[in-house]
């Protein structure tokens, strides 16, 4: 259906090709998910086989696309896009009509079809993407899942045979990304719609695609089966894919073969490694001798206009030396809450004091790291970035900082232009090097790889490691697992759980309760009829390595 | 309402949103050539009480009409009280003495500082025409869907190219300023006192790179996503070819009227210049009078 | 709660906002808010902006203003080079501008159909204008009757006009020249014209007249005309030496010419603002530059002449007052005298103020001494309604600086007591009556005085006689 032909690029501002001789044949009908760090090419191939940088003189293009056996090189990109439709990561940069209908039909309209045509066609494919009824709404009357349903949908209506998704998921949460994979699926089945899909969440994805294609430098490393793809992925962690905990578990505890599926990894390890069912494992407990930091009694919190509180009667301490991963539904006040501690807003009823005075007195001591990092990124340099505004930032201390963040040789450089990953660690840095007590941050692993985000937790847990107390929200469970001390999980504006992160993040009913998917390693410990664990790490604690398996 | 819903064009009467994209184009341009040509305060503020009343009867909403209030008395205040200081032309006559010229060092630096009466009215004068054109301008933009004034700069057969330019700047208003009051948020997050933190003018320098950056980054966006929906190679669909006689004919007299302004006082203006002829005095009279 | 209450304040102030608009754009006549100002004695109107002269200059922003009766308006003429019909209450009924140069002379005709408008400019336009529409009828150039220069900025200019009961014009055209040798001299000559624009004669035919004219009158009732010349440079080689040339009115040439002897301490003398003729044309009323009032018969022959001002030595300097009109009126022959000067020079100043300085006197037809009225500034103007009432236009002191003088000032012939007084805050540079004595209005111009003040504006007030005292 979609054969790249020894497709070869060059931006004429560079030297090295961006693309070298890639190949891919995709069968009409079939799913494919694209991974790879940034800045490997993927986007420049999107953008190729759509057909937005053939003709734009802004490079050389070798090679050939040929699409349902036509080739398709040098088509202008509205014809291509008749075949193949893209959507792109964030919606709101791609919807351009007000509502839900005039957008759905913008492609139709742009072909001179008949007023009734379009409207018939929109009506169904809303229908389709789940939206029906929606028509006359807002675009930004959507959640963000609606709205990249219907960027999706706007790219349907013309019924293009390929599908083409850059990143679409990666601002989304569990059951976002569920639900959006499930429509593709279901379109992917009834429509034999093709699919190419880039994202590096390859943990989360795994198991709605059987093939996987790993580019790096311009490069097709792998491509084939997604089951075949753990052993070739081992040893290379530049790849920056997030592997499903089932393969990592598998590596951990030398399977055989590893695998996405986790009944397949549990059969293994029954079959192959040697169970302690019940050894006693030191389990994380809450320090709670630690001191209080920031101590909350009672917090209400209700936004104007609205008639129920968004926040009601929260408790809790924050201790020093602690990290604590807030987890929950979207809408059940986590990011209220976050402001607040940020000193953004007061509350509506109860107390909130850090180190005993209310937080809006003490905002000196509260780094806040917002998800959308790269909002607070605003001077030319990742020095003077580091130094805005922290006046007990020596030249010494920014070295040290750079060293820290791992980002000496980018000292110099404009912060805009980083990697995503490395953006974001210029403003922790730049929160860290405030000094504050307590560190806030928002989602901070969304759209991060691999190695990023190995990076991040190292800097939270050398802070935590140095006194102060991190409070992160995130939909993110294997994060939490690895670096929380301690789980909060809120439910319309109530705490429901707190306790341990071991404690909550392995209780099945609460995690299911709260909107969070279970992690695989928790359907696998309960198989091996072992303790609930939710690291990999925990089950290697009952389970011995295999004897028998790969290395 | 948040910042996004502010400029969002979907809360309006459904009459104010039905009109074509073309008859509101004509109209703003109208009434910006309008506001050009007369100089006639009284005129003027009757333009701009109609500006209003179409924002009553359009339907817009109570939250922004207060937005717009703010920015319609910043513009005309603001216009008023700085040329009633700052007024140089003459005659001129003094209301009130803020700084005495003979005063020791202020009035030695200032030369005096005094609240002019003809300095008020020319500020006035000054504050209605923007505050019309941006009342109006906001009215449009509260009305429309960008497609609406897309379909129109193309019947128009402007270059797509040049018509996308200047309508994803209404498009991306919503966003632009729901993202704005993110970054200022994010930027009062870096200031480590409450000071620092309210002091929203002081961050205001620093809100355009991240701004841009993301702007220029979204714009790029959207024009790959329109790029591949066939919209550079757009056929004139039906539903862009819909104008409403009415709404043509409505434009065609306000045209007319708009002509006859500017005819008007044309002559009134080349009678000033010596370009005069006694028939055409009933013309330069309600010129006069009125424009 | 408290967010709404702040909602509500903003549209409140807004509203309030829309209130102050309504009124401050409404509150005047509409579009003239900058230009006429009621006050209690009458309105003021704005004439435009006009740099302001130095208080002290000689030559001195003017102004031209006329009662029209057909159209019961004030025919207004600016050194904008704008021409102006205002209606009793300061409508403008319209403007027209009419050139780049300064208006210097305005007429009317008789039926107050057509005003002849003489402009200072490079063509020296002499404008016949329709007075109820505005219209340019016809206009002749000056600089195809006595040349141009504008090289050396020696212009033309229609400096006075005269007009007869059939309409025709008698213009005084002039401009000033500079010989080779550095010396200054004049060019000068008269047309006639009727109301059509149809050249009749002018005078002299062949050649210009070497002297500066700045007046001449007609009569119907003696069908004369008389020009005076002005030459302050005078020179021994000068042709048109004499003060007064009287002309057949029909073909221009001379009946008669006058030389009056100066009186010492001055060279010469000169009539700048006069001879006038009386109702009858029998006599002619004319002031001296040496301070002398004169009354000629029909031929220009001096029947009396009285001192007015008698040159004084004060200080080892010789000091006078000028006199400038000359009018005849039932009440009396009228002559007016200006500031006081300096022999050496205009612009040095004088130990003592004359003490018949900026004065207006009154003598019957006999000679008989009637009255002095002194103003404190001089009197630029006078005009005449139907009976007993005089404006006068009162300008600058340049000696004194008394900037209370300015304005304009009505006058009961009869007795010579001030009627009224409207104070202007710059000189009043130029006033007229309306004929039935119940307006009176005056052009106030901007002046810079020596202490660097800008004072006044460029404007015309029209004053209401009938109310107040």
């Amino acid at each position: 259906m979609l054969h790249i032909d020894d497709v070869s690029y060059r931006y004429q501002s560079r030297d090295t090709w961006t693309l070298k001789h890639i190949d891919l044949k995709m069968e009409q009908g079939e799913m494919v998910l694209l991974a790879g760090r940034s800045g490997c090419g993927k986007s420049t191939l999107i953008k190729i086989i759509s057909g937005l940088v053939s003709e734009d003189g802004q490079g050389i293009l070798k090679g050939r696309i040929l699409l349902d056996g036509q080739d398709i090189t040098f088509w202008p990109p509205e014809k291509i896009g008749l075949l193949a439709g893209t959507v792109y990561q964030s919606p709101d940069d791609q919807l351009f009509a007000m509502t839900v209908e005039d957008e759905a039909g913008f492609a139709l309209e742009n072909q001179g079809e008949e007023p009734e045509t379009i409207r018939k066609e929109v009506s169904e494919t809303l229908r389709r993407v789940g939206l029906k009824g929606y028509e006359k709404f807002s675009i930004h009357q959507l959640s963000g899942g609606q709205r990249q349903r219907l960027a999706l949908a706007s790219i349907l209506i013309t019924k293009p045979r390929l599908l083409i998704l850059d990143e679409p998921v990666s601002q989304m949460n569990p059951q976002g990304v569920q639900s959006f994979m499930e429509l593709l699926l279901d379109l992917n089945r009834d429509e034999n719609i093709s699919i190419l899909m880039i994202e590096h969440r390859v943990n989360e994805l795994a198991r709605y695609f059987n093939r996987l294609a790993v580019m790096k430098d311009g490069e097709i490393l792998y491509d084939g089966a997604m089951d075949e793809a753990w052993p070739f992925l081992t040893d290379k962690p530049d790849l920056g894919l997030r592997e499903p905990q089932s393969v990592k578990l598998g590596r951990l505890l030398h399977l055989s073969h590893l695998t996405s599926d986790k009944n397949e990894t549990a059969e293994m390890i029954c079959k192959e490694c040697e169970i302690e069912r019940f050894c006693e494992q030191q389990k994380k407990a809450e320090q709670t001798g630690a001191n209080p930091l920031v101590r909350a009694e009672s917090i209400r919190f209700r936004y104007p206009g609205v008639e129920e509180d968004t926040l009601r009667g929260l408790d809790f301490i924050l201790r020093e030396g602690q990290i604590t991963a807030m987890m929950g539904f979207n809408g059940a006040g986590k990011s209220t809450l976050l402001n607040l501690l940020g000193g953004l807003t007061e509350p509506s009823g109860g107390t909130l004091l850090l180190d005993g005075i209310p937080v809006r007195k003490a905002l000196g001591k509260v780094g806040y790291l917002l998800q959308e990092a790269d909002l607070m990124l605003l001077a030319d340099t990742v020095t003077e970035e580091l130094a805005w505004k922290n006046r007990g930032m020596t030249p010494e201390k920014i070295a040290v900082m750079l060293e820290q963040l791992n980002l000496t040789s980018y000292a110099q450089d404009f912060p805009l232009a980083l990697s995503k990953g490395q953006r974001l660690r210029v403003v922790l840095g730049a929160m860290l090097a405030k000094e504050p007590r307590l560190l806030l941050l928002d989602e901070p692993t969304t759209g991060q790889d691999e190695s990023s985000l190995a990076e991040i937790k190292k800097l939270l847990l050398d802070f935590k490691n140095n006194g102060g107390s991190v409070f992160i929200c995130t939909h993110d469970i294997e994060l939490a697992s690895q670096i929380a001390d301690r789980v909060m999980l809120l439910e319309q504006g109530k705490i429901v759980a707190d306790g341990p992160a071991d404690e909550i993040l392995c209780d099945r009913n609460l995690l299911l309760q709260s909107g969070l998917t279970v992690p695989a390693v928790l359907d696998i410990a309960e198989r091996l009829g072992i303790p609930p664990c939710i690291s990999e790490k925990e089950v290697s604690h009952y389970v011995h390595a295999a004897v028998v398996g790969r290395n | 309402m948040s910042m996004r819903q502010l400029w969002e064009g979907t809360d309006a009467r459904f009459w104010a949103r039905e009109i074509n994209g073309r008859t509101k184009l004509i109209i703003l341009f109208l009434f910006a050539v309008l506001m050009i040509t007369v100089d006639n305060p009284r005129t003027l503020f009757v333009l701009f009480m109609v500006t209003l009343l179409l924002h009553l009867t359009a339907g817009t909403s109570f939250y922004k009409w207060k937005v717009m209030a703010v920015l319609l008395m910043l513009g005309l205040w603001g216009s008023m009280v700085s040329q009633a200081l700052f007024f140089s032309q003459s005659p001129r006559t003094a209301l009130f003495v803020l700084i005495p010229p003979d005063s020791s060092l202020l009035g030695e630096i200032t030369g005096g500082l005094f609240i002019y009466r003809e300095g008020i009215l020319y500020g006035a004068v000054q504050g209605l025409r923007t505050a019309s054109m941006l009342s109006l301008g906001l009215l449009v933009c509260w009305t429309s869907d960008p497609r609406q004034l897309l379909n129109a700069l193309l019947a128009w057969r402007l270059p797509p190219q040049v018509a996308f330019m200047l309508v994803t700047a209404i498009r991306f208003l919503p966003v632009l300023a729901a993202e704005t009051g993110e970054i200022i948020t994010a930027l009062q997050l870096r200031s480590e006192t409450q000071r620092g933190r309210t002091a929203i003018v002081q961050h205001i320098p620093y809100i355009a790179k991240p701004l841009l950056a993301r702007c220029l980054r979204r714009a790029q966006t959207l024009a790959l996503s329109v790029v591949s929906r066939g919209f550079f190679s757009a056929k004139v669909s039906q539903v862009r070819q819909s104008w409403k006689t009415a709404e043509q004919a409505g434009c065609i007299v306000f045209f007319l009227f708009t002509l006859a302004v500017v005819g008007s006082k044309l002559c009134y203006v080349l009678s000033e210049q010596g370009l005069y002829f006694g028939v055409l005095r009933k013309i330069y009279d309600i010129s006069k009078m009125y424009l | 709660m408290g967010k709404k209450i702040k909602s509500l304040l903003i549209l409140f102030l807004f509203a309030l906002s829309c209130c102050a608009l309504f009124w401050l754009t409404g509150s005047r006549t509409p579009w003239t808010v900058f230009q006429s100002v009621r006050g209690k004695d009458g309105v003021s109107v704005f004439l435009g902006d006009i740099p302001a002269e130095n208080y002290d200059r000689m030559g001195f922003t003017r102004a031209q203003i006329l009662y029209v009766g057909a159209e019961d308006a004030w025919l207004v003429g600016t050194d904008k080079g704008e021409l102006f019909l205002f209606d009793m209450t300061g409508k403008q009924l319209w403007k027209r501008s009419l050139g780049i140069g300064k208006l210097v002379s305005l007429a009317v005709t008789g039926d107050g159909k057509l005003a002849y408008v003489g402009e200072h400019s490079a063509d020296g336009n002499l404008y016949a204008v329709n007075v109820h529409t505005g219209d340019i009828e016809w206009k002749h150039k000056a600089a195809d009757y006595i040349g141009v220069d504008s090289q050396n900025r020696s212009l033309p200019a229609p400096v006075h006009i005269a007009v007869d009961k059939a309409g025709n014009a008698f213009v005084n055209m002039y401009r000033f020249v500079m010989n080779k040798d550095g010396r200054r001299g004049y060019n000068g000559r008269m047309i006639a014209l009727d109301p059509q624009g149809k050249f009749l004669w002018k005078f002299p035919k062949d050649e210009t007249i070497d002297s500066w004219i700045n007046w001449c009158d007609v009569s119907d009732g003696t069908e004369r005309v008389v020009i005076a010349t002005s030459a302050y440079d005078f020179h021994p080689d000068m042709k048109y030496k004499k003060t007064l040339y009287i002309i057949d009115k029909h073909d221009g040439s001379v009946l008669n010419e006058t030389f009056v002897d100066p009186v010492k301490p001055f060279n010469n003398t000169v009539l700048r603002g006069s001879p006038t003729f009386s109702a009858d044309g029998e006599y002619l009323a004319g002031t001296g530059s040496d301070g002398r009032g004169f009354l000629f018969d029909k031929n220009g022959k001096i029947v009396w002449w009285r001192f007015l001002s008698k040159p004084a030595k004060v200080d080892g300097s010789w000091i006078n007052a000028s006199g400038r009109d000359g009018y005849i009126r039932p009440e009396g022959v009228i002559f007016s005298t200006i500031n006081t000067f300096n022999r050496e020079n205009w612009q040095l100043p004088t130990p003592v103020e004359h003490p018949s300085n900026n004065s207006l006197f009154v003598f019957k037809l006999d000679g008989t001494y009637r009255y002095q009225y002194r103003a404190l500034g001089t009197i630029e103007n006078i005009d005449f309604a139907s009976e007993k009432l005089a404006a006068c236009s009162v300008g600058r002191n340049v000696r004194t600086h008394d900037y209370s003088a300015h304005g304009a000032l009505l006058l009961n012939l009869e007795n010579g007591k001030k009627e009224r007084f409207f104070h202007t805050e710059g000189p009043c540079q130029a006033a007229a009556i309306s004929h039935d004595g119940k307006k009176m209005a005056g052009v106030e111009a901007p002046a810079m005085t020596p202490e660097g003040k800008l004072i006044g504006s460029y404007r015309l007030h029209i004053w209401d006689l009938r109310t107040g005292s």
